[in-house]
């Protein structure tokens, strides 16, 4: 079962990355400006993406490293596209033209945004989970103090021997 | 209360014991002291102190006591009061005697007695006594001339008090027949009036020479000579008595009871010296079969012999030596031919190691040999009805371990069954099997002290735990327990051992065996402890005894630690102060209601079982929680990533709609 699971997510992983890879083709044959903008402007969550294994946070039992890098880069995709919809109508008409895709990056205002936004999500998506960890642990340790409380108190009612090491 | 000894103490709530007045010499063998009748104000009354390893005679003691008999110090009434040592003393109660003894050092007069002085003054009254006692089923086995009593010369004498001690248990053996001087002083039986007849015989015989017959001989020569010569000839040898005193003295000296004149013949001499009852004396053997040191010359000398030295006898029968001896110098062959039976069954049955088998093989050759012998178990003689006072005498010394292994086998058993036509062997077996059965319980309430506190209805309690206390009724049991347990300044162990059990069982209407045989049971001390505490605590409310602090204490001590076994700790402090509460109360029923709530202490346990529950799911949480780590970092990332990618949404929709507005 594991086995064809696990064959079954590689088939589809493969078939995502044709289907990217295909995008990508057409995009840069059809525009190769846009292309190289949105290379630029989107370099960070390609190199999470890549860099899935070195992601801050690791991986959790469940995941692998990929699956770790790919999650930061699409939180990071998101939140680049979030900082990029303003320059919507900028990337449009840079989308053959090569000056303006150059004005564009030159400008650095685009690029520093984008970058900006990317780099917020990947700080969130660190943050965030060690907060959540905190408060769990907080609370299982507020618990165990109470458990650990009333196994004291019927120990030392009924005279139990201490078993707890 | 316990008696203490400062209290004096009204016997029957009449008689004072007067220690100041010692009666030397008047008692038959005890200490005797003057006594007073404190209602009546008479002071003709002795009291007579009982030895506590020879009670007195209950029985007879209770029926003379209820209906007296004129010419016999019968007894009045017994119970304890204060002896001379400042220690409780059973005393038993009786008239004082008219006068002097008739003879022996205190008597009043010495020399030879005329005929007619014996036949008036000392055989006809004592005849008409013994014929009183023998209506009633009791005999005296107390005659002797120094038990003989008369205040002037031209009165007859009266008979001495004889039940404040076993049956003839101060009896010298020239007095006793020789079957019953052979016995242990206590093993020899209630006896029948003949033998009254006999010491009277002998008592008529000293009187007659003025002196006493066989001096200087030991019992066991006394008893020897009147088995190879016949106790007439042995005792009278070659006095010069009156025909008429002879002849009188002969036939009350036969050695077969039956044979001797009985006592409403004795009241007509004349009568009595014609009743000949012709009792060939038993066939002298032509040349002596020597036995260990013994030498036998006829049947009762063989027996005597056999009785006497078990071991080097049953040798002898074994090889053959006494067949031999039966057939050849006795010209006995049937005899022979019976005893060679036994002999064949008891190698047949038994292998030849076993010494119990020896014994009973002694015991039942001694029978068949002589069918007036008493049951004899490696060297020691009683009649089966003497068992009891021959326990008493014999308590804690080795007589008492041969005495309790005749009982596990059966011995009066089968003595009996060798003599049918002398006595009830059913109801000796039953006897046997029944004393048998009270050795075999285990326990405290069981062995040889519960059979001889069971056999001995007046037997003081030996028990150290009662300080020298004496407790003969189980009413003073618990008084005396109690001031021994305050005597005692650290006691260890258990206010109830085996003497205790024994005394309790016996004395007790009770089912106190099966409690006192849980206590041999008990695993710890805890447990025995708490049958002691049920077993007093039924005697205090019996007995409606208030407090009883020394045994609470003792108690209490004992039983701290079956608090232990509450689980609840604020009960089991609870429990703990109620305790000590109760046992300065010197209230155990209040320390029994404490120990033993079965249905607190189910309580207790299902609460701690609930609680043991408890813990379990407690840890096993806890150990859920430590194990959860990697799942709770898994689900902070996860609930991070969902949350981080919601923002991400929310600020990427706006976005697309500001700038699709715009």
């Amino acid at each position: 079962m594991a086995k064809a699971a696990r064959s079954a997510k590689q088939g589809g992983g493969r078939s995502w990355f044709w289907a990217q890879g295909l995008a990508c083709g057409i995009l840069v044959a059809t525009a190769a400006p846009l292309a190289v903008v949105l290379a630029v402007v989107f370099a960070p969550a390609g190199l999470a993406a890549l860099a899935g294994p070195l992601a801050l946070g690791g991986a959790g039992q469940e995941e692998g490293p990929e699956d770790g890098g790919r999650k930061l880069a699409g939180v990071m995709l998101v939140y680049g596209m979030a900082a990029a919809l303003p320059w919507l109508e900028a990337l449009w008409g840079a989308a053959r033209n090569w000056g303006m895709a150059l004005d564009l990056l030159s400008g650095m205002r685009l690029v520093g945004v984008c970058w900006g936004a990317q780099a917020a999500a990947w700080l969130l998506s660190e943050a965030t989970p060690f907060v959540a960890r905190l408060v769990l642990e907080t609370q299982v340790r507020a618990r165990q103090s109470r458990l650990r409380e009333a196994r004291g108190r019927l120990q030392a009612e009924w005279g139990m021997e201490e078993k707890e090491g | 209360m316990a008696q203490t000894p400062q209290e004096p103490r009204l016997i029957a709530g009449q008689y004072a014991v007067d220690l100041a007045r010692p009666m030397q010499g008047w008692g038959a063998g005890l200490h005797c002291f003057a006594a007073r009748d404190v209602k009546s104000g008479r002071e003709d009354a002795m009291a007579l102190m009982v030895r506590r390893d020879a009670p007195p005679r209950a029985q007879a003691v209770t029926s003379l006591a209820a209906m007296p008999i004129d010419g016999i110090l019968t007894p009045l009434a017994q119970g304890p009061a204060l002896g001379p040592g400042g220690t409780q003393e059973w005393f038993v109660i009786a008239p004082a005697p008219p006068g002097r003894p008739v003879f022996g050092p205190h008597a009043g007069q010495a020399g030879p007695w005329h005929e007619q002085d014996l036949l008036a003054f000392v055989l006809r009254p004592v005849a008409h006594a013994l014929e009183r006692l023998q209506a009633r089923h009791v005999t005296h086995r107390g005659i002797r001339p120094d038990n003989l009593f008369r205040a002037r010369a031209d009165e007859p004498v009266t008979l001495g008090c004889a039940w404040a001690a076993p049956s003839a248990f101060f009896q010298p053996a020239i007095f006793e027949p020789p079957y019953s001087a052979m016995c242990l002083p206590g093993g020899r039986g209630e006896g029948s009036i003949g033998d009254d007849v006999y010491a009277l015989g002998v008592t008529l015989l000293v009187l007659a020479t003025g002196r006493m017959p066989m001096a200087g001989l030991d019992d066991a020569e006394v008893v020897r000579r009147k088995l190879e010569l016949g106790s007439f000839a042995a005792l009278a040898g070659d006095e010069r008595l009156s025909p008429a005193i002879g002849d009188l003295i002969r036939g009350m000296l036969a050695e077969d009871p039956d044979h001797r004149p009985p006592p409403v013949l004795l009241a007509d001499p004349a009568a009595a010296r014609a009743r000949r009852v012709a009792a060939r004396p038993p066939p002298r053997a032509q040349r002596p079969l020597e036995i260990g040191r013994a030498s036998a010359v006829n049947l009762r000398t063989l027996a005597f012999a056999i009785a006497a030295q078990p071991e080097e006898g049953v040798r002898q029968l074994r090889s053959g030596a006494v067949d031999r001896w039966l057939r050849r110098s006795l010209g006995d062959s049937t005899l022979g031919g019976q005893l060679d039976e036994l002999v064949r069954a008891r190698v047949a049955d038994m292998p030849a190691e076993d010494s119990t088998a020896d014994a009973v093989l002694a015991v039942r050759a001694v029978a068949m040999l002589d069918s007036l012998a008493p049951v004899s178990w490696r060297g020691l003689s009683l009649f089966p009805d003497g068992l009891g006072p021959a326990l008493a005498g014999a308590a804690g010394t080795e007589g008492e371990r041969i005495l309790a292994e005749m009982v596990a086998a059966e011995g009066t058993a089968a003595w009996a069954a060798m003599r049918p036509e002398r006595c009830d062997p059913i109801l000796l077996r039953v006897d046997a099997h029944q004393n048998r059965q009270m050795l075999r319980q285990r326990g405290p309430g069981g062995g040889v002290a519960r059979l001889r506190y069971g056999l001995n209805p007046l037997l003081a309690c030996r028990s150290p735990l009662l300080q020298g206390a004496l407790v003969v009724r189980l009413g003073d049991l618990l008084p005396a327990l109690e001031a021994g347990a305050g005597a005692v300044a650290a006691p260890e162990g258990l206010p109830m051992d085996g003497e205790v059990g024994a005394f309790l069982a016996a004395r007790s209407d009770l089912p106190a065996g099966r409690e006192l045989q849980r206590m041999a049971e008990a695993t710890d001390p805890v447990q025995a402890a708490m049958v002691v505490l049920r077993l007093l605590v039924v005697l205090q409310q019996r007995q409606k005894l208030a407090t009883l602090p020394n045994l609470a204490a003792w108690l209490g001590a004992r039983l701290e630690t079956q608090l232990e076994q509450w689980h609840n700790r604020s009960m089991r402090a609870r429990l703990t102060e109620a305790l000590a509460i109760q046992v300065k109360a010197g209230s155990l029923p209040g320390l029994l209601d404490l120990l033993d709530d079965e249905v607190a202490q189910r309580h207790d346990s299902d609460g701690a079982a609930e609680a043991a529950r408890l813990v379990a799911r407690i840890d096993s949480e806890l150990a859920e929680l430590a194990a959860g780590g990697p799942v709770r970092a898994a689900s902070a990332r996860n609930v991070g990533h969902e949350l981080v990618l919601g923002v991400g949404m929310t600020a990427l929709t706006l976005s697309l709609i500001g700038t699709l507005v715009m």
